[in-house]
């Protein structure tokens, strides 16, 4: 499966120009990060939407839970208004506790009310009540039996009194609960604070009571109707356990009023049970919500107030694991009770299965970045791949060179940019014919290099042997030089004599043989000391004018005022300017020129001092220049003279240089490298 | 009217020497005045006689002919000094000594490059004369008689016989050596 994707990848035709390459790539880029960050977006709106659906739900559900719970504390008002007018209006009689039990019953019948009372400021009390079982008792403490007796009655039906049921002794004799003292108190109708029951402690309850006052204005009792904190959160777990969260009513202390969860509303202390306040429970969510809402009272020490400003605010996102929303509302404050409506909310959004935001953000941002980096690297990869491949022949070139072995043409280049692929042919080809003319070059140069050396075994066969002749030389010259005098003195005298004309010229051939011996053999051996060249070539000049005689009349003579310092053999350098002047004589009188001219000059050149020895003869022949300096260009020459010449330059680290002359024949420069002398 | 050279030759093979003094018979206008055969005799005579040239081989057997010269230039400076060497091709003159070393001449070719620099050592005669009569004197060197010179030059033949005698007069030579010097003037 994955290798039939890649082969159709791999078969696909991307565009090989690399305008076209890198417009695909980048709209591909573009496309990717596009979509990507769409599909972020998108994420982020509907995450935005559930959350306002979600507080939607849940400000509806707070809605209703308010408007039921007012109901819940409108009734008792009603009651009470209804009542009080009854007996304003004398349609109640307040002393006829039967009227009063029967009136209450009817009241109980119609309102979600579990207990309608009258106490009378004698200390008579007479309360209708709602059982759980949906029973009513009539608790009565009134003269019927005996002051400080509660009688408890069944009711019938209709609201007719019952049997006595139980009867409670020990009753205070006036009246000392909340409910009674606070409204007394106050005037006018008021909300009890939270009480226990007289007769049965186990009830924690809170009322709306009414004074009643003749038209004297004087106090006639106070009717009342109880809300048992139970049945206030039995009424919340009904209305509120459908939003599968809790919902509380705290009072200003932080102490609980009802609960949708009643078991939380009350523990066991040790005179009976006691209520419970909000930091006092374990659940968490109860903890971080007493700390949300309340501070700790600055009056009271250990009790708590409202934190108001948090209790105003929006509902708060909790940050365990399930998303609820927790609110806080104040509610009540007309009616003087000054409780905070405190719920949990869960959605029914199931907002926790799907992954949160930023990690979702993240991942997606990951995967678009390695995606783009991919893409990236893959071009720039296919932009170098003839860059590499150009660098092949050139590495290829490198080490040929420097191992000079044969060289290696360029392979074949693969698929990259169809600009640089040329780009890299073009690089290919120019190294491939550098390559070529190198080897040509290398063997070229062999091949003279080879000839060199043959040439130079010749010489050195030729100086060997004429080392063996020229210790003879010296002696044969000796009485040579005077049997030539003599006999060209006879000559003088008999200048017809054949035998003395043989003679003469045999022993100057002799004498000519012997010369050239001993010029090999000076230049062989050399004694360097600092010289001033012009003093050795003014010197071989006095030579070269005392012996060859027709170069008084031709020869020219230019910078011998120079004065150029060099390390050299005296005797070696007049030996060999002697033999290139006698060359150019024999040059310039060979062509027959009009008026012949030989020209020595010196000069300097950079770091060189230069002898120039030029002619107007016929010049050498261009394309045998590098082979004259070890070879013969007359017919009757030896070969010796220009080697005798090479050899001086050699022993000099100079070099002799064979150009054609300003004066139209030969040019021959000797490069003799200059000492720089304190003086100069 | 021609002033005398006096010349002195310093050689140390006698019979070299002897062929040297007979060769310079033939220049009547150098007078030898002495000869030296090692350097000991040669300082002798630098400092005992006047004279205007020397004939000085090197290789002597008690010494360097260099001294001899740094002698010479020392007495008498005006006085001038032709090398006469088995080995001049590699003698290198020194800088002191260079405007006094008039030439340095291989001893194998001592004849004719000693008769040159002699010559011009001693100033050539034929030079002097006039363009004309070195034209005749040209002809004489080719071996033309008074008659052919004549016709050649298209000048009567007494006007050649004329300047003939003035050029012997002039080289101070008979009629016989004034042909022989012209056959053999080759510049």
């Amino acid at each position: 499966m994955t290798v039939n994707m890649l082969s159709i990848f791999r078969n696909i035709s991307l565009p090989r120009k690399l305008a076209a390459r890198l417009l695909l790539v980048s709209f591909f880029q573009i496309i990717f990060i596009a979509l990507g960050v769409g599909f972020l977006a998108y994420l982020a709106g509907e995450k935005s939407q559930q959350r306002r659906a979600l507080l939607f739900q849940q400000q509806g559900a707070l809605t209703e839970l308010s408007l039921g719970l007012s109901r819940q504390l409108a009734a008792p008002r009603q009651v009470n208004a209804l009542n009080a007018l009854a007996i304003a209006q004398g349609d109640l009689d307040i002393s006829n506790f039967d009227q009063l039990a029967q009136r209450f019953w009817v009241q109980l019948q119609e309102f979600p009310l579990g207990y309608i009372n009258y106490g009378s400021p004698n200390g008579e009390f007479l309360g209708v009540q709602r059982l759980d079982s949906g029973k009513f008792l009539l608790n009565e403490n009134a003269n019927r039996l005996g002051p400080g007796t509660l009688g408890i009655y069944t009711i019938g039906s209709l609201g007719k009194r019952g049997r006595l049921q139980k009867v409670v002794h020990g009753m205070t004799k006036f009246h000392e609960e909340p409910w009674y003292v606070e409204a007394v108190a106050a005037g006018h109708p008021i909300w009890s604070s939270i009480y226990q029951w007289e007769d049965d402690p186990k009830v924690f309850a809170i009322s709306f009571n009414e004074p009643i006052f003749s038209r004297a204005g004087k106090l006639q009792g106070v009717i009342g109707v109880d809300f048992v904190l139970y049945q206030l959160s039995s009424w919340l777990q009904a209305v509120w356990g459908k939003q599968k969260g809790t919902a509380l009513i705290v009072d200003d202390s932080g102490f609980l009023v009802a609960s949708s969860n009643p078991k939380l509303l009350f523990r066991n202390g040790p005179n009976g049970p006691q209520r419970v306040r909000l930091d006092q429970i374990a659940d968490p969510q109860l903890r971080r919500a007493s700390k949300l809402f309340f501070v700790p009272s600055s009056g009271a020490p250990g009790n708590l107030r409202f934190h108001y400003s948090a209790i105003d605010g929006p509902p708060l996102e909790s940050a365990s694991s399930s998303v609820t929303l927790i609110d806080a509302t104040r509610f009540g404050v007309k009616q003087g009770l000054n409780w905070a409506l405190i719920t949990f909310f869960n959605p029914r959004i199931d907002l926790a299965t799907s992954l949160p935001i930023w990690l979702l953000t993240l991942s997606i941002g990951i995967i678009v970045l390695v995606v783009t980096w991919f893409c990236l690297r893959w071009t720039i990869l296919w932009l170098l791949k003839p860059l590499a491949q150009m660098r092949l022949p050139a590495d290829n070139l490198r080490s040929s060179l420097s191992s000079k072995k044969s060289l290696k043409l360029l392979q074949t280049l693969s698929d990259g940019p169809t600009e640089i692929e040329s780009l890299a042919h073009a690089f290919a080809a120019l190294v491939d014919a550098y390559n070529c003319q190198l080897q040509q070059l290398e063997e070229s140069i062999e091949r003279e290099t080879f000839k060199d050396v043959q040439a130079m075994i010749v010489l050195k066969d030729k100086l060997k042997t004429s080392l063996h002749a020229a210790a003879v030389a010296h002696e044969i010259n000796q009485p040579l030089s005077g049997l030539l005098l003599n006999c060209q003195l006879l000559l003088e005298k008999s200048p017809n004599d054949s035998g003395l004309h043989l003679l003469n010229d045999q022993a100057t051939q002799v004498v000519g043989t012997i010369e050239k011996m001993r010029s090999l053999l000076r230049s062989v051996q050399s004694a360097h000391l600092l010289l001033s060249l012009a003093d050795v070539v003014a010197s071989a000049l006095i030579y070269a004018r005392s012996n060859i005689h027709k170069l008084n009349s031709c020869l020219e003579i230019e910078g011998l005022n120079n004065r150029l310092s060099i390390l050299g053999d005296s005797a070696q350098i007049q030996i060999a300017l002697v033999n290139l002047l006698r060359n150019g004589i024999e040059a310039v009188y060979a062509s027959q020129v009009d008026s012949p001219r030989v020209q020595v000059e010196l000069s300097r050149q950079g770091s060189f001092a230069v002898i120039s020895v030029s002619d107007n003869g016929p010049g050498f022949v261009a394309d045998k220049l590098d082979q004259l300096l070890l070879t013969t260009s007359k017919p009757q020459g030896s070969g010796l003279g220009l080697f005798v010449v090479q050899c001086t330059m050699d022993n000099h680290q100079g070099r002799a240089e064979l150009l054609s002359s300003d004066l139209g024949g030969a040019k021959i420069n000797l490069f003799f490298p200059i000492v720089q002398t304190i003086d100069s | 009217m021609i002033n005398l050279s006096r010349c002195v030759i310093v050689e140390d093979q006698v019979m070299f020497l002897q062929l040297l003094v007979a060769m310079f018979q033939s220049k009547h206008t150098l007078q030898i005045v002495g000869t030296a055969t090692s350097v000991a005799e040669a300082l002798k005579l630098c400092s005992s006689l006047t004279m205007e040239l020397m004939i000085l081989d090197l290789s002597l057997p008690d010494g360097d002919g260099l001294a001899v010269a740094r002698c010479l230039m020392q007495h008498q400076p005006k006085a001038h000094v032709m090398v006469l060497s088995g080995q001049a091709n590699s003698f290198f003159v020194p800088p002191d000594l260079t405007s006094q070393v008039l030439a340095v001449i291989d001893k194998t070719a001592a004849f004719k490059s000693l008769q040159i620099a002699l010559d011009e050592f001693l100033g050539d005669p034929v030079q002097a004369l006039t363009p004309r009569q070195f034209h005749i004197f040209q002809l004489i060197g080719q071996g033309l008689h008074n008659k052919e010179i004549a016709k050649a030059l298209e000048l009567a033949i007494p006007t050649v016989e004329t300047h003939r005698k003035a050029i012997a007069r002039k080289l101070q030579m008979s009629g016989a050596e004034l042909v022989r010097l012209a056959a053999l003037y080759d510049r």
